[in-house]
């Protein structure tokens, strides 16, 4: 697979959240606004390529028998450490995502890409790989934070863009409007792939009947 | 009754799947079937439980007294994979017919928010022994519950016309809403 | 044999490479998040009762007080207590006159109530700035909306303030002018909220009379 390939592949076709459905809890504990979607987005990026990175580089030292072991102290690290520069730099958004800075480490996205990618592959792969899983992860996140701000709060990104007579739906910052909020988008993701899917099937009938098949 | 109190609030009325968004994972995978969701289930309390009375131990005679408080995700997180991995040799070794019906969801177990997101409350919230033990308990049965009841409503969705777009993840979503919903009755009850 | 070893090393290896690296972090991070924390704080502390030297007096029982000071004259109580409210702990901070009379002030510093109703609790923040900004408190009648019911902790209608005896009582449906100084107005639709709060504000107050009067009476 190219490069450009490797990178983008996170982004829609095998989108973390919405293909490979993983890492659901922060995606739809922290998404109440499209802040905190960005900003847990990113620090799940930040972990994802520093894990992937240094479990490429480590591939063939790790013997099998101990590697899940020393994938997880390796993630726990770095996500410690990303706790840890959350609170002292930025403490307001820490607080705000709460305890789910340190639930990273129990994302399956990060597990499943050290064993199903980087322990396999060299560190470019490795990395380009991450920040293509990151940055499908985080593309998520902001949507369904922005969907879920602009219908419960009237806001975006802070800025007032409902009209003033505009009562915000309370329900979509509170867990049920969550749960309906991924349902739907779960939704649109598999219309849109399924209708794209049917145009290919129809485009290669054509040619295969222009041919003479 | 503080401690009922305790129980009461992580089963039902911060119920960890429908109100705090933890062990999302497992109820999406494994809520098919009935048997399985039971299953699965009691196997995360019993990891709950024992996962909380060991961190416990820990942060109050390791990492409290030594200044190591910063070292808890990575103690937390080695002593949730040692215990499933013990658990899953235990049951192999008492009872094969349980390991093979319980099979591939006990290692799935180590990688549930639930249990971590369990050990890091009760952490942030300075929970004594016999508080961590209640929480770890309501906990449980508040995921069995959850797990239970979107079994034995997705088996009965598997009759149902659902549009292909929102068969599987989507629809399990959106009845989570609808139970999430129900389970916000539950908010302000006081002991 | 060489298996084992080269496992065990591989561990040994990946653990210390853990602790080191969080050690080092941990050593640069702790002053800032504590002294984020004192910060927070601080400004908490000089919103309430401003002008003055705060002294840590009590740190027991889930309260924390502060006596604050200046020119060696008391000008009033900060104490920290928490609570269950209607969702999760909510962490208030409240402000009482120097005679430990009165509540003169409020601030939230963390909950987790229903947004857009249990968040009334915590102030506006137009109304913030004009407390601020006002040497009383007392922003007058605007505290006859139940949507301001945070305005009741500071002042109202000409400098009255609300009782700091421990017996405050939550009142629904009756204009703030008719109520009395232990009876406070609720919240609309948010009743759970608004009487968790007052809640903890009697608890603080009776745990911080009990405590002084065990060290003595006054310090």
């Amino acid at each position: 697979m190219t490069i450009n390939a490797e990178f983008a592949k996170g982004l829609w076709e095998h989108n973390p959240v919405l293909r490979q459905l993983l890492g659901m809890c922060p995606v739809l504990a922290v998404t109440t606004s499209a802040m905190n979607g960005v900003g847990m987005g990113l620090a799940t990026t930040f972990v994802l390529t520093c894990a992937s990175l240094m479990i490429s580089l480590l591939r063939k030292l790790i013997p099998g028998q101990v590697r899940i072991a020393s994938f997880i102290v390796v993630i726990a690290t770095f996500v410690t450490i990303v706790d840890l520069t959350m609170k002292a730099k930025f403490p307001e958004m820490s607080q705000s995502l709460g305890a789910f800075i340190p639930l990273i480490v129990v994302n399956c996205v990060i597990l499943g890409r050290a064993e199903a990618f980087a322990s396999k592959n060299n560190p470019g792969r490795a990395v380009v790989d991450a920040l293509g899983m990151g940055l499908g992860f985080t593309a998520s996140l902001t949507t369904l934070g922005s969907i879920r701000e602009l219908l419960g709060n009237g806001t975006l990104f802070g800025v007032q863009v409902m009209p003033n007579q505009f009562v915000p739906w309370i329900v979509m910052i509170l867990p049920a409007g969550a749960f309906l909020t991924l349902g739907l988008m779960l939704g649109a993701y598999n219309k849109f792939n399924h209708r794209r899917e049917e145009a290919a099937l129809r485009t290669a009938r054509l040619a295969a009947a222009a041919k003479g098949v | 009754m503080e401690l009922f109190g305790i129980f009461l609030t992580a089963a039902l009325i911060n119920n960890f799947v429908l109100s705090q968004f933890l062990g999302i994972c497992p109820f999406i995978g494994v809520s098919g079937k009935l048997s399985a969701a039971t299953s699965m289930g009691m196997a995360t309390t019993f990891v709950m439980v024992m996962a909380a009375m060991v961190t416990f131990l820990i942060r109050q005679y390791i990492l409290a007294p030594l200044g190591l408080d910063f070292l808890q995700t990575v103690s937390f997180i080695l002593v949730i994979a040692s215990l499933v991995q013990f658990v899953e040799m235990v049951i192999k070794k008492v009872s094969k017919p349980l390991y093979r019906s319980l099979g591939i969801y006990l290692p799935l177990i180590t990688t549930n928010c639930a249990i971590m997101g369990l050990c890091l409350f009760a952490a942030m919230r300075h929970y004594s022994f016999f508080q961590s033990l209640v929480f770890a308990l309501g906990a449980g049965v508040g995921f069995t519950l959850a797990i239970v009841l979107m079994a034995g409503i997705r088996e009965e969705l598997e009759l149902a016309d659902i549009p292909r777009s929102l068969r599987g993840a989507g629809i399990t979503m959106v009845v989570a809403g609808t139970l999430a919903l129900g389970f916000m009755g539950f908010a302000g009850m006081k002991f | 044999m060489k298996t084992t070893l080269h496992m065990l090393v591989t561990l040994v290896a990946v653990g210390m490479f853990s602790g080191g690296s969080l050690s080092l972090v941990n050593d640069w991070a702790d002053p800032l998040i504590q002294a984020n924390q004192a910060r927070a704080r601080d400004e908490a502390i000089g919103f309430l009762v401003p002008g003055g030297d705060a002294e840590q007096l009590v740190d027991r029982d889930g309260l924390v007080a502060w006596r604050i000071t200046a020119n060696g004259e008391v000008k009033g109580w900060v104490l920290r207590h928490a609570g269950i409210g209607f969702q999760d702990k909510i962490d208030l901070m409240i402000a009482l006159d120097p005679e430990r009379r009165h509540v003169c002030g409020l601030r939230v510093l963390a909950d987790s109530e229903t947004p857009g109703l249990g968040t009334w609790i915590r102030l506006r923040a137009e109304h913030e700035r004009a407390l601020a900004g006002s040497a009383d408190r007392d922003l007058g009648p605007e505290v006859d909306d139940s949507k301001n019911y945070p305005l009741q902790f500071f002042a109202w209608g000409g400098g009255r303030h609300l009782s700091a005896a421990g017996d405050l009582k939550v009142v629904k449906g009756r204009p703030r002018s008719e109520l009395g100084p232990g009876e406070v107005q609720a919240i609309t639709a948010a009743t759970i909220s608004s009487q968790a709060v007052v809640d903890i504000v009697n608890a603080a107050v009776l745990k911080l009379d009990a405590l002084l009067a065990a060290q003595g009476g006054t310090l």
